[in-house]
């Protein structure tokens, strides 16, 4: 195996590839990188069992090839060498027993590799049910509902986003059981069955970094128990959850006894203010009062060690019966940071009952709900 | 400090914390004493309890008694809900799930009845 290879192109790719590849290898040989090249391209794969990635690098005038050939290198090692290369190009060959060398300018390196035959195979997973999906839609659904999803490995499926892909929309749900949120994106041309997959929220954060700031076709390939997503020369395999994800429509409250609506930036602020003091303090929670009859709403926090702060927030539309809300004002800022639009509306029913936040457009369906703290 | 105090004061120390250890010994052999002593009563009166209430005829409003109890669990500190049932729950933060039960597992059911 031997060829030339520009270096910036091969770091672009490389960089995307070591995504997938975890310090914490649990597998020895999937701390390594897959390289593996033919007449007409060069893969490049990475793996941590719950994402792998692999990327094809077409032949062109910036790559050359000598001779074919596959090898796995370690993956750290191998980026930091090829980073901190001198030229613009390097050339890579594989001599005898794995021995890499790798050559650029005056700068020589061999490094010790290993057989790429008991490199893991990817799984094989068929597309004929397919389908595409704009980037910048699927980077905008994860990014509202990614957040809300548990860290806590015990419920696994809880660590996940489900999705439901229909013909007319994409329907993302997430919940940690003390947080929610869901949101429902209008799609032109969407899957012809309807796909339910519950998708790790980590696999989802790496995606949405692959898909960045450009809207690239994203094509995704339900499999039994991993999915195949399709972005341009970037294969990306997930893993999926499995198990019952529970029934999280029953939950969004239908009535409504209060109802208030914020500016974002407005009400973001007075939170971060008041969050410098309920931090410092062992129970992190702010309380909103709502006053309908003199029309006034107050955010108030307190951390007994250091003090309090209470603070007027401008609203509009204060409707229904007065009340007093205690919650995190974590979960709250989150909620917040997702939202697309200026301001939101919110909307409680009894004072220790999840309370719901929708964006102040009727058109955007996007619902969020927070569980309110016990204050005794 | 010469040696040899120091080897006095250590001596000191470790006879101290034999005694300690004496007493923690005896200490936990009279909990544990009376931990069976509590087990046998709790059993006896677990006993007595059964064949009273064996007498009683059952209680008419088995839902609302059932959700109550639920309602004291959940208020206890653990999970009720079919995701997290029996796991401890964060006391100062509610569970969706949880609650959603409390709150309308009573009315569903008077849902379905009326549907009839």
């Amino acid at each position: 195996m031997k060829f030339t290879i520009n270096r910036n192109l091969f770091i672009e790719n490389l960089n995307n590839v070591m995504r997938a590849i975890s310090s914490r290898a649990t597998i020895p040989i999937l701390s390594g990188i897959k390289l593996d090249l033919t007449e007409t391209e060069l893969t490049l794969t990475g793996s941590d069992t719950d994402i792998s990635i692999e990327i094809k690098i077409p032949v062109n005038e910036d790559l050359n090839v000598e001779s074919t050939g596959s090898i796995v290198l370690p993956a750290r090692f191998f980026s930091e060498i090829v980073k901190k290369l001198p030229g613009k190009d390097f050339s890579f060959e594989v001599k005898e027993s794995f021995q890499t060398q790798i050559v650029s300018e005056n700068s020589e390196f061999t490094i010790n590799g290993l057989d790429a035959n008991n490199y893991p195979r990817l799984p094989e997973i068929p597309d004929n049910a397919a389908f595409t999906i704009s980037g910048k839609t699927f980077r905008e659904i994860i990014n509202e509902t990614q957040f809300a999803t548990s860290n806590d490995q015990t419920r696994a499926v809880l660590t996940g986003v489900r999705f439901f892909f229909n013909p007319t929309n994409i329907k993302a749900v997430a919940t940690d059981s003390h947080r929610l949120s869901q949101r429902t994106i209008t799609l032109e041309n969407g899957p012809q069955a309807e796909t339910d997959l519950i998708i790790p929220g980590k696999s989802l954060q790496e995606l949405a970094r692959i898909i960045g700031e450009t809207d690239p076709e994203v094509k995704i390939c339900p499999g039994d128990n991993q999915a195949l997503f399709v972005i341009g020369n970037l294969s990306f395999y997930s893993r999926l959850l499995d198990g019952n994800y529970p029934d999280t429509d029953r939950l969004i409250p239908t009535e409504k006894t209060t109802s208030v609506e914020f500016d974002i930036s407005e009400l973001s602020s007075a939170l971060e203010r008041a969050s410098l003091l309920t931090h410092a303090g062992r129970n992190n929670v702010v309380t909103l009062t709502l006053d309908t009859t003199n029309q006034t709403a107050k955010l108030s926090g307190k951390s007994a060690e250091i003090g309090n702060v209470e603070e007027d927030v401008s609203f509009r539309n204060l409707e229904g019966n007065d009340l007093q809300i205690s919650f995190n004002p974590d979960y709250m800022r989150d909620a917040l940071r997702a939202s697309i639009t200026d301001s939101v509306v919110m909307s409680f029913t009894k004072p220790l009952r999840p309370f719901v936040i929708n964006p102040d457009k009727d058109d955007i369906e996007f619902v969020q709900l927070i569980t309110p703290v016990r204050t005794y | 400090m010469d040696p040899y105090l120091k080897l006095q004061r250590l001596k000191e120390t470790t006879e101290n914390m034999t005694k300690t250890i004496a007493s923690l010994e005896n200490d936990i052999l009279d909990t544990l004493k009376e931990n069976t002593e509590l087990k046998v009563e709790n059993q006896l009166l677990h006993e007595k309890l059964d064949k009273l209430t064996a007498n009683q005829p059952a209680p008419e409003t088995k839902t609302q008694s059932g959700l109550e109890s639920l309602k004291k669990i959940y208020d206890s500190g653990y999970h009720i809900c079919n995701m997290y049932y029996g796991s401890h729950r964060d006391p100062s933060a509610d569970c969706m799930f949880c609650l959603d039960i409390l709150d309308n597992f009573g009315e569903k059911k008077g849902i379905k009845k009326d549907g009839r």
